[in-house]
């Protein structure tokens, strides 16, 4: 069994063997896992403090303002390069979104919601 | 109910649970378990539950005890397959988890557990490089090309339409290139994988959040299939990819009393 994955793609692919900073421990244990009756919920002390990896998307005029800025700062010798590079992907196929969707629905003790998220 | 079930907790004390395992499969734990004490085994027929008594001190779940629940988990994960408990469930006593839960809940705990057999969690998250996934938009849609040729260099304020209109055509851009990557990326790993829960939550540049659950003798196949994905994405896509895991999620079962 590979522990690490080896090779040229390494500097794109962080492979860890477990958890390796308190927001993947977090999304792990606090959202998921067997929930049962009967039993007392410890509430986690400064929970509130806790960073998790990424900004939630609002989609708001901040968000629009900033994308903006941010293809006004872009080099355009590089949009010619990625433009090449998007002939060579190609588009999307809904086939295998709707049996993702399904194994969702089946597993999945539902969505957590964005308050959710943001609260954490 | 969160600050009362707190204020129980503290008075009584309790028995926390940080899943199930099968009996025979007990691996040894860490030396810590929550609050730095002990994980011990509560066995009943032939399933176990780990624990740590909690009594008499008071609880306070911190940092260090979500790890600590984390490393319990992995270390009892090693020696064969567990369920994992959501954190901070705490029973009243050693009595009430053997009744209320192990015995109470054998039949369902029994076909999980045999249903995961051999099955591990695989976490694996995309995210964009931004600078290039903006420049393949820029290149992808005339439109967005000259909303940007009209704003760049331009006083912000003077157009402040045309931003918000480049902005919003930026950010539809995205959503479907982020559909399409995604839907890409779990086309690729879905052969692999018994089954696969997609999070919907929508993260700044994030492309896909899933959760795999995988037969441990395909770990390789995973591991070479991610690879190629991640060499094939290299400069635009870059991936995290965390397990073997237990199956947290894929525990779903909900053993709370229907309302």
């Amino acid at each position: 069994m590979a522990i690490a994955t080896q090779g040229t793609a390494s500097n794109y692919l962080q492979r860890a063997p477990s958890p390796s900073g308190l927001a993947d421990v977090v999304d792990l244990i606090l959202d998921k896992g067997l929930v049962i009756d009967a039993y007392v919920r410890v509430a986690v002390i400064g929970i509130e403090l806790i960073t998790i990896d990424a900004r939630i998307v609002i989609a708001s005029v901040d968000t629009y303002l900033r994308f903006a800025e941010a293809v006004n700062r872009l080099d355009l010798a590089q949009t010619e390069a990625a433009g090449l590079k998007e002939l060579q992907n190609g588009g999307s196929e809904n086939k295998v979104r709707g049996a993702v969707e399904g194994a969702k629905e089946a597993f999945s003790g539902g969505n957590r919601s964005k308050e959710d998220a943001k609260s954490k | 109910m969160a600050q009362r079930s707190d204020r129980a907790a503290a008075m009584a004390g309790g028995v926390y649970v940080y899943g199930i395992c099968r009996r025979r499969e007990r691996a040894a734990p860490p030396s810590e378990g929550i609050g730095g004490a002990d994980v011990d085994f509560l066995p009943h027929r032939d399933l176990a539950a780990i624990v740590t008594d909690v009594a008499g001190g008071r609880i306070r779940a911190t940092r260090r005890d979500l790890i600590r629940h984390s490393n319990v988990l992995a270390a009892i994960f090693e020696g064969g397959q567990v369920l994992p408990l959501r954190f901070g469930t705490v029973y009243p006593d050693g009595a009430a988890v053997v009744d209320g839960l192990l015995e109470a809940r054998y039949e369902e705990l029994d076909d999980l557990l045999d249903a995961l057999r051999g099955k591990v969690e695989l976490n694996v998250k995309a995210f964009y490089e931004e600078e290039a996934v903006l420049a393949e938009v820029v290149a992808g849609d005339p439109r967005i090309a000259r909303l940007r040729e009209a704003t760049i260099g331009k006083p912000a304020a003077a157009t402040h339409a045309l931003r918000l209109d480049l902005g919003q055509a930026v950010a539809q851009a995205l959503d479907a290139r982020r559909a399409a990557d995604a839907d890409a990326i779990i086309r690729r790993l879905h052969p692999l994988a018994e089954s696969i829960v997609v999070d919907d939550q929508e993260v700044e540049n994030l492309v896909v959040k899933a959760a795999l659950l995988v037969e441990r003798d395909v770990l390789d196949a995973v591991d070479g299939a991610m690879d190629d994905i991640a060499r094939e994405q290299a400069g635009r896509i870059n991936f995290k990819y965390v397990g073997p895991l237990p199956p947290h999620s894929f525990v779903a079962l909900d053993l709370r009393e229907p309302a």
